[in-house]
């Protein structure tokens, strides 16, 4: 069985298969996006920067990405990459979760969705900005 | 009848410009929109929010000894001076392309900023944030530029940092830094270990230990006895085991150290490492819940608290150092980055990034007692920091 299923993040089918890299167009629902989204700038962020520009790690922008064959970089996703501080992340992502990252990082199209973004989230809290702090009282004491 | 005005002016100047003090006041790093909540701790509410710092993921913060300006330093390179009574951006610089924190020094005006490129250190009038020098952290034949981390402040207007790409710890005495002289004395030891990730100075400011992402194992430097070189402590801790994925690095800020105990997270093992600072020998592990970032004590040392890297950031731990037992654990919600005491103790501030939420804790009945939004919270800087060396 070499097709690739997905039940909780968590490939089962390639434990009794070789590995075969699925680089066609992932299919990752919308949500599952909107999680790799969040995950892409919050904990790839912790080395490669919020933005994406580098950090500990290398700057994920097209501009280092794009030359880059999209296999390698799906493994190094999985896999990690040995003697650097890159986590093999198989445990947290599918095979077709790396895919679509690598798509998004590869294409930049990651940055033009985080700029709608930042946009949206602006507005809110602005709206919020108002009632924004809870004084300490009974009510907010958790028994 | 000029100078009576003047006189008035001045004398009543500070009541309107200052209209409480700053002891019990701290900021909150909200990391994906550029601003800083000021907070107080007297009654545990916000006083406010300073926007337009950049970009903030991965920022820290040190404070002037007044209390009044914090320095806050960005992902971005971005070096930004607050006022956090008139709640404002004093002043702002970029001065790097991407740089990870900094420290300020003994004497409270000078400002240094660890840089990952141009990998080194950049050392700025803490007044007017102009350049005063600029330390490059070359090595090796061809001169390449290594990451720098883990700067901290040191007695004898030093600073002191570890160069990840190097494996080197240098030593920047800026005693005799003037108008004239922009070059700092720099004493460097080599070969310290593979990839220094962070590192921590002891509140006495007598040891800088960093720790080590490339072997198990910390190094340390004794600042009064320099000539003795730096010493490999924990050397091995996780031989011959399988390392477990490393999915964030984890922190040496400030030292969590109880008696003559001190507890650092393992790297690749979800352990949290009891040192004894006497011998510096291993003194035990304790297995917590995962790999541990930030292990802190309460000021008193009783306990020590711990927060933990993707996938297990959703909880918090809390080691009592008699006995080594994990006595609680708390799970306040997905993303707690971050934790910072009260000075005595009685409470503690607990980022909790996903549900975009700062929680405060009573430290003894480990009660939530209250809880106020912040935007994607990450680092909470208390002011009585400002007189903390190595803070």
């Amino acid at each position: 069985m070499n097709s690739v299923r997905i039940k909780d993040g968590v490939i089962i089918a390639l434990l009794t298969a070789p590995i075969i890299l699925q680089t066609a167009n992932a299919e990752v629902n919308a949500e599952r996006q909107n999680e790799l989204l969040y995950f892409i700038k919050h904990d790839c962020g912790s080395c490669h920067g919020m933005t994406l520009k580098g950090g500990l790690g290398p700057a994920l922008l097209p501009a280092t990405l794009s030359g880059q064959p999209k296999d390698y970089l799906v493994t190094t996703i999985m896999e990690g990459r040995k003697n650097t501080a890159m986590p093999p992340w198989k445990t947290m992502l599918s095979q077709d979760d790396a895919i679509w990252i690598t798509e998004q990082l590869q294409s930049g199209l990651i940055q033009q969705t985080e700029l709608a973004e930042n946009k949206h989230a602006k507005t809110k809290h602005a709206k919020n900005d108002q009632a924004q702090i809870k004084q300490p009282n009974n009510k907010d004491v958790k028994q | 009848m000029i100078r009576l005005i003047l006189l008035s002016a001045v004398l009543i100047w500070p009541l309107h410009s200052i209209a409480r003090g700053t002891g019990d006041l701290g900021i909150v790093i909200e990391r994906a929109t550029g601003s800083v909540q000021i907070i107080e701790t007297s009654t545990n509410s916000s006083l406010g929010r300073i926007e337009g710092l950049g970009d903030l993921s991965h920022a820290s913060a040190v404070y002037s000894r007044d209390e009044q300006f914090a320095y806050i330093f960005g992902r971005d390179g971005g070096l930004t001076k607050i006022d956090i009574i008139n709640k404002k951006i004093v002043k702002r610089i970029l001065q790097s392309g991407n740089s990870i924190g900094g420290a300020i020094s003994q004497d409270g005006k000078l400002v240094a900023v660890s840089n990952y490129k141009p990998g080194g250190v950049k050392v700025f009038d803490a007044e007017t944030l102009n350049l005063v020098a600029d330390i490059p952290a070359r090595y090796g034949n061809d001169g390449l530029l290594s990451k720098v981390i883990g700067l901290v402040d040191a007695p004898g207007q030093k600073f002191i940092f570890s160069l990840w790409d190097a494996d080197e710890i240098w030593v920047a005495d800026l005693s005799n830094i003037n108008n004239k002289n922009s070059t700092p004395k720099i004493t460097k030891f080599k070969d310290i270990g593979r990839n220094p990730y962070d590192a921590l100075i002891t509140p006495d400011g007598r040891y800088y230990i960093a720790g080590l992402f490339g072997e198990d194992g910390m190094a340390k430097l004794d600042l009064w006895n320099l000539d003795a070189g730096v010493i490999r402590i924990l050397d091995g801790y996780g031989k011959g085991e399988q390392k477990l994925p490393v999915y964030k690095m984890p922190h040496l800020e400030g030292w969590a150290i109880a008696g003559n105990f001190a507890f650092v997270p393992a790297v690749g093992r979800h352990e949290v490492l009891v040192i004894n600072t006497l011998d510096w020998t291993e003194a035990g592990r304790i297995k917590v819940h995962g790999q541990p970032i930030f292990v802190m004590a309460r000021p008193d040392g009783r306990n020590v608290w711990v927060n933990f890297a993707v996938p297990n950031n959703d909880t918090l731990q809390i080691i009592d150092t008699q006995s080594l037992n994990i006595i609680k654990t708390l799970t306040p919600g997905k993303g707690v980055l971050h934790m910072e005491f009260e000075p005595r103790g009685g409470q503690v501030w607990a980022s909790i990034r996903d549900e975009d939420r700062l929680a405060i804790f009573n430290t003894d009945t480990f009660e939530e007692l209250i809880t106020f939004e912040a935007r994607k919270p990450s680092g909470i800087f208390f002011t009585s920091r400002a007189h903390r060396i190595g803070l």
